[in-house]
């Protein structure tokens, strides 16, 4: 940005003021790092660990509790169960974001073409949201998991069976309703606003208004959103996989199936119940204040409701 | 008010239509009855077997004849065990209710009195402690904070003490029988706390935000200046007042215990609706699955009515939109 020579205060973006806010959330500032430190050590597990998932070290015992070689012990096939979780987590971690980003777009577009048209599209919407909720979350996607199985257009569409690309398409299909009513509120809000009007007597598109002027005002809930959706998501997935409908542990580990794999051994060998459970704990927690401190910074009307 | 209540009720009658057929063909699409893909069993057997569920007959016709009986309060018979479907999923919903309410009154409970005390001890070390640790609370997956609460307070405790008063699974010790008595409360404390956790974390949230919202207001000024003691202040004008939007949340919670314990009923062998489920829909026994939801889907509808009018009953200043 280009300063006016001869001045002595910068003049302070909007930006640079809500940097400012999340700065004081100290919990946010931490949460952030600790985050990147994970996302790092997860997708560069060389950092950490000397072994392979599937290694198996040969000087190790089955099932050993944690030591140095091995800060998080052995599994059966005295593979390094830290070297499991990182792997497992890169398919978490993935999961999580692409279907955040996906379910935000996905949202983001519904809710300001029903805020901004309003009328039938509205109703509809809202309709269909209403029926959304009546049957529980986790159900219909436990009974969606099954469909590729039965009907192969639903394996070109959805991903087969047990697929990252299925529980990828299923949770976004039924994560976008929150954003969808938060952008539909804040630009109800807006469009009656002057602004809008300028800018509609100066002959600009609908397209235009709503692509330039509306949305740019919706960055702040939607960001905050995109990032609590990642945290759900995370857990949504883990859930399935716990009950035995998630990510296949024959394609890909994910915390979720390493966990349920372990739920028989908590009495004999906890190490390996903890370490993905912990994982998860700490990842999601960390996103959670991070979501809390940018909602401080980016958007400070909205009342703190829940969490 | 009445006239409102009536518009929620007829829009409420098209939409368990919509929901009823929306649950027809996705448990129809993703069920393969076991019954009749076992081995063994001749093709005149299936041909004949498949005519007998009325499985020959269109997908509207089969719609049809299910939503008639289920009206009419015939939930019909399993494809597995050819028995009546309603004595089992009546015991199983009763265990679930059972279970349900009780961690929702240790959830409403705990959460209330947390977010109060937040509240009147603003940025308090208490109110610093229970936000940060309600974050925890949210953070935490119920299928992970059962196995650690079995892990800690059973097989550990055991190692440590060399008994533990809680047990991990089932309802019962065997041989024993009974509503609510101590063997039962030891069967039940560890998988209600692992459903309160997260409640108590977002009620005491909510709890905290509304009592600020309504510390804040004119009329509480006007009763402190009034001379009423302080204490009478919060308890008689606060607290009441503050509760209004917490129990529209907490009817909702309630529509909601009949489907949502799967996690938790999983983790601790409880047997209820959401271990019938898994086990009926592992099965593919969609006569067993489609009442199950049937009942999820109304328990929730219900209740959303309910919290709709109890918000209406108990602020007026809602009525008036």
């Amino acid at each position: 940005m280009a300063v006016a020579q001869g001045l002595t205060a910068k003049p302070l973006s909007p930006s640079l003021l809500a940097w400012r806010r999340f700065r004081r959330h100290r919990l946010a500032m931490v949460s952030g790092v600790v985050l990147l430190l994970i996302g790092l050590f997860v997708f560069v597990p060389s950092l950490l660990t000397n072994f392979d998932q599937n290694q198996r070290d040969t000087a190790a015992v089955r099932y050993d509790g944690p030591s140095w070689a091995h800060p998080f012990g052995t599994d059966d096939l005295k593979a390094d169960v830290l070297a499991r979780v990182l792997q497992g987590g890169q398919v978490s971690l993935k999961v999580g974001m692409a279907v955040a980003l996906i379910s935000v777009v996905i949202g983001a577009l519904i809710g300001a073409i029903a805020g901004y048209r309003g009328g039938w599209i509205d109703s509809a919407m809202m309709r269909v949201t209403d029926l959304f909720l009546a049957i529980p979350l986790l159900v219909i996607l436990i009974v969606l998991t099954r469909l590729p199985e039965r009907h192969d257009w639903a394996e070109t569409v959805l991903g087969s069976k047990g697929s990252i690309r299925l529980i990828v398409t299923l949770l976004a299909l039924f994560f976008w309703m929150q954003t969808a009513r938060i952008v539909r509120g804040v630009i109800l809000s807006l469009k009656e606003k002057e602004f809008v009007e300028a800018a509609r007597a100066l002959g600009a598109s609908d397209t235009r208004i709503l692509l330039r002027h509306l949305l740019p005002n919706c960055v702040g809930p939607i960001v905050v959103n995109l990032t609590l959706s990642i945290a759900a998501a995370i857990i949504t997935e883990s859930a399935l996989s716990f009950l035995g409908f998630g990510v296949q542990s024959a394609t890909q580990a994910t915390w979720g199936n390493l966990l349920s794999a372990a739920k028989g051994q908590l009495e004999s060998h906890p190490h390996m119940v903890l370490a993905p459970g912990i994982a998860i704990v700490l990842t999601v927690l960390c996103v959670n204040y991070l979501g809390d401190g940018l909602r401080d910074a980016l958007d400070p009307k909205q009342q703190r409701t829940r969490a | 008010m009445l006239r409102y209540v009536i518009r929620r009720l007829l829009w409420t009658i098209p939409m368990l239509l919509i929901t009823s057929i929306i649950v027809f063909v996705a448990i129809k699409a993703t069920t393969n009855p076991a019954a009749l893909r076992g081995p063994g069993i001749s093709s005149e057997d299936a041909l004949r077997y498949r005519e007998q569920l009325g499985l020959d007959k269109s997908g509207t016709e089969q719609y049809v004849i299910w939503l008639k009986n289920i009206v009419r309060g015939d939930l019909g018979i399993s494809l597995e065990t050819r028995q009546e479907v309603w004595p089992d999923l009546r015991s199983a919903m009763w265990n679930t209710v059972r279970l349900g309410l009780f961690a929702w009154l240790i959830t409403i409970t705990l959460g209330v009195t947390i977010g109060v005390i937040s509240a009147v001890r603003q940025y308090s070390w208490f109110d610093n402690t229970s936000t940060g640790l309600s974050f925890v609370g949210l953070s935490v997956p119920p299928f992970f904070f059962g196995l650690v609460l079995q892990l800690v307070l059973v097989l550990k405790f055991q190692d440590w003490f060399g008994g533990t008063p809680f047990y991990t699974s089932q309802m019962n010790s065997p041989g024993e029988s009974c509503g609510l008595c101590a063997d039962r409360l030891r069967h039940m404390v560890l998988p209600a706390l692992t459903i309160a956790v997260q409640g108590v974390a977002i009620y005491s949230r909510l709890m905290r935000a509304s009592m600020l919202d309504v510390l804040s207001s004119d009329y509480m000024r006007t009763a402190r200046a009034k001379g009423i003691s302080e204490r009478r202040v919060i308890v008689r004008h606060a607290v009441r007042n503050a509760l209004i939007p917490v129990t529209t949340f907490a009817a909702l919670d309630i529509g909601a215990i009949i489907g949502g314990l799967i996690i938790t009923e999983s983790v601790f062998q409880w047997p209820g609706m959401g271990m019938y489920f898994t086990s009926s829909f592992g099965d593919g026994d969609y006569a067993r699955v489609l009442p199950w939801m049937m009942i999820v889907v109304v328990s929730v509808v219900v209740f959303n009515l309910i919290a709709d009018i109890l918000y209406g009953v108990l602020d007026p200043r809602i009525r008036v939109e």
